[in-house]
């Protein structure tokens, strides 16, 4: 019997009236009302809204009315991004108070096609981190730590608790912990793809300029894109085709068109011999070697079964991608901030002296640590007299890692490896050394660099700790990146 | 070239980027800098041929119809920390 991704299950159960978009919605609170004060996800939860939403589904279904494609499903949404008249936190002190004005491009698209948005989740500050430890409210915790052997939640006093990734890290264990069925989450150099290795989920990064950014309050502008986190790669088909699309509010929407829907033949590829898959070398070198094996163990399995050809291939720019990566987003980062002076919005002075010691001061009261380092070395680096040997620097190593990239891409369709070179670690450790943090982005933030589309697919358990493997595609192929990771998806079961 | 930062580097990147570290955020800021460029410097091995690359799509002029929008100047009005007569009133400057 063919085993439908659970996304399609859900969806298909609330279309024939079996399941009602109330009652989906009441499993997903009571999971939140019964789990979240150990897993820590949400920053807000919507439930008179989700309910009200939920109900209008319903009797859209009653009375056989066109309904939309997400019709009854519940979705969560990082807070980075603007829902109307909620609070947009970016889960700092210094926006911790502010109401969105606006609902954002995306959320304007949930609503349209009958999502039933549940609530905010927590995430690190202003999405700078890759563990969620940064979030100035506290810390969303791996639902994998609480887990028994079935994937339940059955030990929530386990005394061992591991990090959910970053910094999209609570919309990765929303859909771990089942509190929703899909999540909006927001990739700048791998902050979608992160948390869906460590908690097990499936997430994926849109080519750049797929998606609208408006009502998202932006970290580094040339690297982010917004994407879906869900359970299969059905569930992040489904919510990109919503999601993406020409929006007049993005310019670098102007030519997207839309990712079509999954159809029937979505997980099905008629030409897999054909298919050549860049298998970089550079990819296994610095990773933990259970990780390594586990990816290359279940690539062979995916590649026998499908008759996909495995290319090993090199790509030495890998090693420039953290420097220039993190040297870019210091530097777009810092420019970010600067409209956080306390004044126009979020925090407010205490005092009304001279306008800059008055912006000095609610700044360096509601920025947190990590926040302060990026916008120093942003600041510094983008100085007149350290440009050149910096930021420059760093435009030049971008364009070297993209050539690199775009010729592996050009003899192969995909490049597939490891999404993290290392399994989740434990609250509290990496935190000290911020270098440490930043390498763990080594395998992810390369996609970013390039604006390729990129996604991360479970493919094995460590322990209690899953493993992600990555699949990048080339720029504008995201149905066809997530329509493989759909079928190594189906490889790996049974 | 010399890359070593010095505290008083971070003082004036302090100033510029609005932000009052303590005399103690000030010694770990410049050690977390000076560690994390050491680190960057790999970059210096990049050809200084190489073209710089700040977005990965080409520039392009797009426009649309110039219609006016609706916008909700309540809701914007709202964060401001002073408000006088619907205008939002910032501290003196000079």
């Amino acid at each position: 019997m063919e085993i439908l991704p659970k996304t399609l299950s859900t969806t298909n159960a609330i279309r024939s009236g079996k399941l009602t978009a109330s009652a989906n919605l009441e499993q997903k609170i009571a999971a939140v009302e019964k789990h979240d004060s150990a897993v820590r996800a949400f920053i807000e939860k919507y439930y008179d809204d989700a309910r009200k939403s939920a109900a209008q589904v319903d009797a859209k279904i009653t009375a056989e009315k066109p309904v939309g494609r997400l019709a009854g499903l519940v979705v969560a949404v990082k807070n980075v991004i603007a829902v109307k008249d909620r609070r947009l936190t970016c889960a700092s002190r210094m926006l911790e108070n502010y109401l969105s004005p606006y609902d954002a491009a995306v959320v304007e698209k949930l609503r349209a096609q009958d999502a039933i948005i549940i609530g905010s989740l927590n995430c690190d500050e202003f999405a700078c981190g890759s563990d969620n430890t940064k979030s100035a409210f506290f810390p969303t915790v791996n639902p994998v730590s609480f887990f028994d052997e079935k994937g339940e939640i059955t030990n929530a006093n386990a005394s061992e608790k591991y990090v959910p990734g970053g910094s999209s890290g609570a919309s990765a264990a929303a859909v771990a912990a089942d509190f929703c069925d899909l999540a909006l989450a927001t990739d700048t150099g791998g902050s979608i793809r992160c948390p869906a290795a460590f908690c097990g989920v499936t997430g994926f990064k849109p080519t750049y300029g797929t998606v609208s950014r408006y009502g998202m309050a932006d970290m580094a502008m040339s690297f982010e894109q917004i994407g879906p986190m869900a359970p299969d790669a059905y569930g992040c088909a489904l919510l990109l085709s919503v999601i993406s699309g020409k929006d007049y509010r993005d310019s670098t929407t102007s030519k997207t068109v839309a990712t079509k829907a999954p159809d029937a033949s979505f997980a099905a590829s008629a030409n897999n011999a054909k298919i050549r898959i860049g298998v970089p070398k550079e990819f296994f070198e610095g990773a933990d070697p259970k990780v390594a094996k586990a990816v290359k163990d279940a690539m062979a399995r995916f590649a026998s079964k499908t008759g996909c050809e495995l290319v090993p291939i090199s790509i030495p720019a890998v090693r420039f991608g953290i420097p220039a990566y993190y040297l870019l987003v210091y530097s777009e980062f810092a420019s970010a901030m600067q409209k956080y002076d306390g004044l126009k919005y979020g925090a407010k002075p205490e005092a009304n002296e001279e306008l800059v010691p008055t912006v000095s001061k609610v700044r360096t009261a509601n920025i947190g640590k990590e926040c302060k380092r990026r916008i120093m070395l942003g600041t510094y680096i983008t100085t007149k007299e350290h440009k050149d040997a910096w930021y420059t620097k760093a435009l030049k190593a971008r364009a070297y890692v993209r050539a690199q990239f775009d010729d592996a891409l050009a003899k192969c369709d995909f490049i597939i490896g490891p999404t993290m070179p290392n399994l989740a670690w434990k609250i509290g450790e990496k935190a000290a050394d911020p270098l440490q943090s930043y390498l763990e982005d080594v395998l992810t933030v390369p996609a970013n660099l390039c604006g390729l589309p990129a996604g991360s697919v479970p493919c094995a358990r460590i322990g209690k700790l899953p493993v992600g493997l990555q699949v990048i595609g080339k720029r504008g192929s995201d149905y066809e990146t997530i329509s493989l990771m759909a079928q190594i998806e189906s490889s790996l079961v049974g | 070239m010399e890359k070593k930062i010095t505290k008083q580097d971070i003082e004036r990147v302090a100033s510029i980027a609005r932000l009052s570290p303590s005399t103690e955020e000030l010694d770990g800021l410049t050690a977390d800098a000076n560690a994390i460029l050491e680190y960057f410097s790999l970059i210096d091995e990049i050809p200084d041929s190489e073209t710089p690359q700040t977005y990965v799509l080409s520039h392009d002029n797009a426009l649309r119809p110039d219609e006016e929008k609706k916008t909700d100047p309540k809701g914007i009005r709202r964060g401001f920390s002073r408000e006088q007569d619907g205008y939002m009133l910032a501290p003196k400057s000079f």
